[in-house]
């Protein structure tokens, strides 16, 4: 298959690039406790957090940044970003979200209004640079216990419940960026669902990131008790740069006896240009304690954007007969670099975990897949089963590292993968059939990516397909 | 220290009566100066039966201390066996095989030692590591593959030493084609450590397939590399590891490293135990858990056997040894 | 064999609901039902597997409870079952398996184990009473390559073999043709005696008939719902299994 010249439009298919100027208090650049005392007083935190972060910031200047992963960069100036920029204007004294956010985020095709709905109710909590701006459908979700709201808003009002949970997946001694996370979290969705309860409508937080130069530490909790189920979206996007962004994430699932939680993003920050100018970095640590028995979690993940993707999901399974599921599709083109996977880490008896991971690497990129499958002494009976694959084109590298580890003998772990190029039989048989070559590789590719994207609430995989194709538009040679 | 050697001048009665197949051997024994009171034994069983084995292995020189080449000359048989009986030393070897010879490599160490093999093959060739015999505590066998047209590589180890480490490093040529078969059986207590590592050249291809019967540690590394200018190539991993003791510790770790996009590649990985339909089926004709987990162990290793280029010669080997099958 | 009020789940599904049973010894039972009533599920916990979770009840066989027995020490009692689709294990061949079982055997009744030289003859010889090519079969692997039909005349060498005393063919006459099934009918009915019972798990009253099966045992919904002679399958051929 010959290299077929790259269409250089990508600038104008991150269709969400564009940025405004919206009136926004900010503290100045760099990173001092000076600063973390100034975020945790902006957000009226209690004490409690404060000295929370200070101890993780504390925890962060004495460690170094990892350099494992297989992806490079130029080294960030922690003190050259702005840790808070927040819109000025966001409610009026009516409490009604300030007009020009609002028109903003539509133009984003996010609704935070809860007069204009999407097709079935999606609760969405809008959080733009480092603060939330909205959330929707908040007292309908109350009425059935649901808690649902910005981080901030739920340290102020449930603070004994952010108090109990925070922290208890990821502490902020787990990692670098845990650790910065910890220190200056913006913000970031909380919620809770009570026992029994099934939530009644899909629960979203979107995050867009819109100055430049600010970094979006967003911080997410859920709980799930006993008996209950949720399932959450999360979606993003940031305004085109030149320079690269940094987004720091922490999300915390906790799952207790017999609750569900579904867990799917669909990641388009901007990747940069054609020539890797720009573009975010996404290092982000996502973590699921599923300590109850017979809890379910599952990760669903589309990954095209972002300039770098450093992240692995992952799923602790606690609970006897607790299961973890990972599905991804991830999409690197032109010199965006990814280094992601899952761990599934068995501790519990008869505990089960399912991965499937599709990568596509086109362009001058690089994608690394990294799995780990690691069953404890203890855990009798663990069952896995893991396939990943990879469709590569153009100059891009794949490397995939699925491991198995384990201490005990009564185990089932299987993993498959591939890596090819798509298979000239099936292009021909196509083509055969009418299409044209593009069209039959954005079928094969889609087909490819199907399993996926079959785990996606309705309309997020139709969005996810469109992302695909735009995204890989031109560089299918 | 000598470096010339005559295999007809040295015969080793004892071995002799070792392997029931052979009709004449040749022995040979050297000493190495430099090294006191240790000795190293080459022990060469060569027969004539069906021609299976060659009688005239040349040996060129010694090069230095513990430094071995062997040419190994081209004749009408074909097949080669090697038995490598080392105590406290570390070897280097150099072999050339010629298009269409078969190694049988026996290691037998008898303390804590190292061996560095360079193997240049020259195609259509078949490599037999044979660990057989147990061992003293730490084995640690490096190989160096330099990979011409196909080559078939077996790495057999049922006894072994208490860790038992191999590195193995095949370098394939542009067009050429590896196939590798690893089979090891772990006892409680014991630990294989295994890197293998294929690096591709132009159009080449490469099958590695590992397999373990595991009740003590196993440590399992398959690494494949295609490099930017490294079209047309085929990777295939396939890693299988069946533990027979809860107590058993499994590490898998396959790695492809591919950076052309002309590529075909997969791998396969998984650790488990047999399948429970076929344990039901051996039940339900009487054999106890036990007998059945032996039963298709031996399956296994038979399966693996019949894979091979001399497994008459093997299974018989092996039953004279009074190891599986 | 006496079946009492037999519960059973697989999966937490109830399958088997309080089914009650008497298999006499010296003579052929055609057990038949509508798909999903439990015969396969019957079998499987007569003859022991893990799946096969027995929530109530019990099998009496030799004047022995049969619950705490494991399944290789029901085999030894004499329990064979025919699986539908025998395992097919590479590497192990029939002349390994073989051994091992029939040594087994004595072993347990206390007589010396076969010597190789004796046992390859006997081997030899069953494969060609068989039909199997006695030189090719002896190192062939478990049932490797073999045909549907292979596999069924493969089972039943076994059965001659190891002289078990109660067996269960679970749809041995499936993908079979005319010929195959008359070979495998004849068989079965040379090997009735009075100490053997013979469970014959089919679909077909065809086949039924060909076994000239004493006893015909209905099963439906996990309960034996009719038992009688051979003129059962008339019904049957007539109106299907909805009649019970």
């Amino acid at each position: 298959m010959q290299n077929k010249q790259i269409i250089e439009t990508l600038d104008t298919k991150y269709s969400l690039g564009f940025s405004e100027n919206i009136d926004s208090e900010t503290i100045p650049k760099g990173l001092n406790e000076d600063v973390i005392r100034l975020i945790s007083n902006k957000k009226n935190e209690p004490e409690w957090l404060l000295n929370w972060r200070l101890e993780a910031f504390r925890h962060w200047l004495t460690m170094e940044e990892p350099n494992w992963a297989s992806v490079n960069y130029p080294k960030i100036d922690y003190q050259d970003i702005f840790y808070y920029s927040v819109p000025k204007k966001i409610k009026n004294e009516a409490g009604e979200i300030d007009p020009e956010l609002k028109a903003y985020f539509e133009k984003l095709g996010v609704p935070i209004g809860e007069q204009q709905v999407l097709a079935g109710n999606i609760a969405v909590d809008a959080v733009l640079d480092s603060q939330s701006v909205g959330t929707t459908f908040k007292e309908k979700l109350n009425k059935v216990g649901i808690i649902f709201c910005s981080f901030n808003e739920a340290v102020i009002n449930h603070p004994e419940l952010v108090k109990q949970y925070l922290g208890t997946v990821v502490s902020y001694k787990d990692n670098y960026f845990a650790a910065l996370n910890s220190a200056v979290f913006s913000d970031g969705s909380f919620c809770f669902i009570p026992k029994g309860v099934r939530s009644p409508m899909e629960l979203s937080t979107y995050f867009r990131i819109n100055q430049a130069n600010v970094g979006q530490f967003e911080r997410t909790l859920i709980v799930a008790e006993e008996g209950s189920f949720v399932s959450y979206l999360e979606g993003c996007s940031a305004s085109r740069r030149d320079e690269n962004q940094l987004h720091a994430a922490v999300v915390e699932i906790i799952a207790l006896d017999n609750s569900t939680v579904k867990y799917s993003t669909v990641q388009n920050w901007y990747p940069g240009d054609e020539n890797g100018k720009g573009g975010v970095y996404n290092f982000v640590t996502k973590r699921a304690d599923c300590r109850g028995y017979k809890s379910h979690v599952s990760w669903t993940q589309i990954e095209t954007g972002s300039a770098i993707t450093w992240k692995y999901p992952s799923v602790i399974l606690r609970g006897d007969e607790s299961v973890g599921e990972f599905y991804s599709v991830a999409l690197t083109n032109h010199h965006q670099q990814a280094d992601t996977g899952t761990k599934m880490i068995h501790l519990g008896k008869n505990t089960k975990s399912t991965i499937i991971s599709k990568s596509i690497s086109a362009g001058n990129s690089s994608g690394t897949y990294r799995g780990l499958v690691r069953v404890g002494s203890k855990a009798d009976n663990a069952r896995n089963f893991t396939q990943c694959d990879s469709l590569i084109f153009g100059n891009a590298q794949v490397h995939t590292h699925p491991y198995i580890e384990t201490t005990n003998g009564s185990v089932t772990l299987e993993h498959e993968a591939t890596t090819s190029k798509i298979s000239d039989e099936h292009l021909f048989y196509l083509q055969q059939r009418g299409m044209s070559e593009e069209q039959a590789k954005n079928m094969l590719v889609n087909g490819f990516c199907k399993s996926v994207f079959q785990k996606l609430p309705g309309e997020f995989a139709v969005e996810a397909q469109k992302l695909l194709e735009i995204n890989l538009e031109g560089s299918l040679g | 220290m000598s470096d010339r050697f005559n295999p007809l001048h040295y015969l080793d009665k004892r071995l002799i009566n070792e392997n029931p197949i052979t009709k004449a051997i040749f022995g040979l024994s050297s000493h190495l100066a430099k090294r006191k009171s240790e000795f190293q034994f080459f022990n060469f069983i060569v027969t004539n039966e069906k021609g299976i084995i060659h009688s005239d292995i040349k040996i060129s020189t010694i090069k230095n201390d513990n430094t071995l080449e062997y040419k190994i000359d081209e004749h009408n048989n074909k097949i080669f066996w090697l038995r490598i009986n080392h105590c406290d030393n570390d070897i280097l070897e150099t072999i050339v095989l010629p298009k269409g010879a078969i190694l049988i490599h026996e290691d037998i160490s008898l303390n804590k030692s190292s061996k560095e093999t360079t193997i240049n093959c020259l195609g259509n060739n078949s490599y037999y590591y044979l660990s057989l015999h147990l061992h003293e505590q730490l084995f640690f066998n490096k190989v160096k593959f330099l990979i011409n047209n196909n080559v078939k590589s077996y790495f057999f180890t049922l006894e072994h030493a208490q860790k038992h480490k191999n590195q193995i490093d095949y370098q394939l040529t542009k067009e050429s084609k590896l196939e590798h078969y690893s089979l090891s059986s772990i006892q409680k207590g014991q630990l294989q450590d295994d890197s293998i590592n294929v690096v591709h050249d132009k159009n080449s291809n490469s099958k590695v397939v590992y397999q373990s019967l595991n009740k003590g540690k196993v440590v399992s590394q398959v690494n494949s590399l295609v490099e930017k200018e490294s079209i047309g190539c085929s990777t295939e991993q396939n890693l299988k590891h069946i533990v027979l003791e809860k107590t058993a510790i499994t590490n898998s770790k396959p790695n492809l490293m591919i950076c052309n996009n002309d590529i075909v590649a997969s791998h396969g990985n998984s650790i488990g135990s047999f399948n429970n339909e076929e344990l039901f089926y051996l039940n339900q004709r009487g054999l106890t858990k036990e007998q059945a987990y032996t039963v298709l162990a031996n399956s296994i290793i038979e399966n693996y056997l019949s894979n091979t280029d001399i497994k008459d010669e093997l299974i018989n080997y092996l039953k004279g040894k009074e190891l599986y099958v | 064999m006496k079946i009492q009020n037999l519960s059973v789940a697989k999966s937490n599904k109830k399958i088997l609901n309080n089914l009650n049973a008497n298999f006499e010894p010296g003579k052929i039972h055609a057990i038949m039902g509508p798909n999903g009533s439990g015969k396969t599920t019957l079998s499987y916990t007569i003859a022991g597997h893990p799946d096969c979770e027995v929530i109530s009840g019990d099998i009496i066989y030799k004047e022995q409870s049969l619950k705490d027995l494991e399944v290789h020490e029901r085999s030894l009692l004499g329990v064979h079952l025919c699986p539908q689709y025998p395992s097919v294990i590479d590497g192990l061949s029939h002349a390994a398996f073989l051994k091992e079982a029939i040594n087994i055997r004595r072993h347990n009744q206390n007589l010396e184990a076969l010597d190789e030289f004796e046992f390859l003859k006997l081997l030899k010889q069953k494969a060609e009473e068989f039909k199997f090519n006695p030189k090719d079969y002896i190192r062939h692997s478990l049932n490797s390559g073999y045909s549907g039909g292979e596999k069924k005349r493969n089972e039943i060498l076994q059965i001659s073999l190891l002289n078990p005393k109660f067996i269960i063919l679970d749809e041995i006459d499936s993908g079979l043709d005319i010929e195959a099934m008359k070979y495998i009918g004849n068989f079965i009915n040379q090997y009735i005696q009075p100490d053997v019972t013979i469970l014959a798990i089919t679909h077909y009253p065809e086949f039924a008939r060909l076994l000239n099966a004493k006893e015909v045992h209905i099963i439906k919904q996990g309960q034996i719902v009719k038992t009688g002679d051979i003129d059962l399958v008339k019904s049957i051929e007539a109106n299907g299994f909805g009649d019970f």
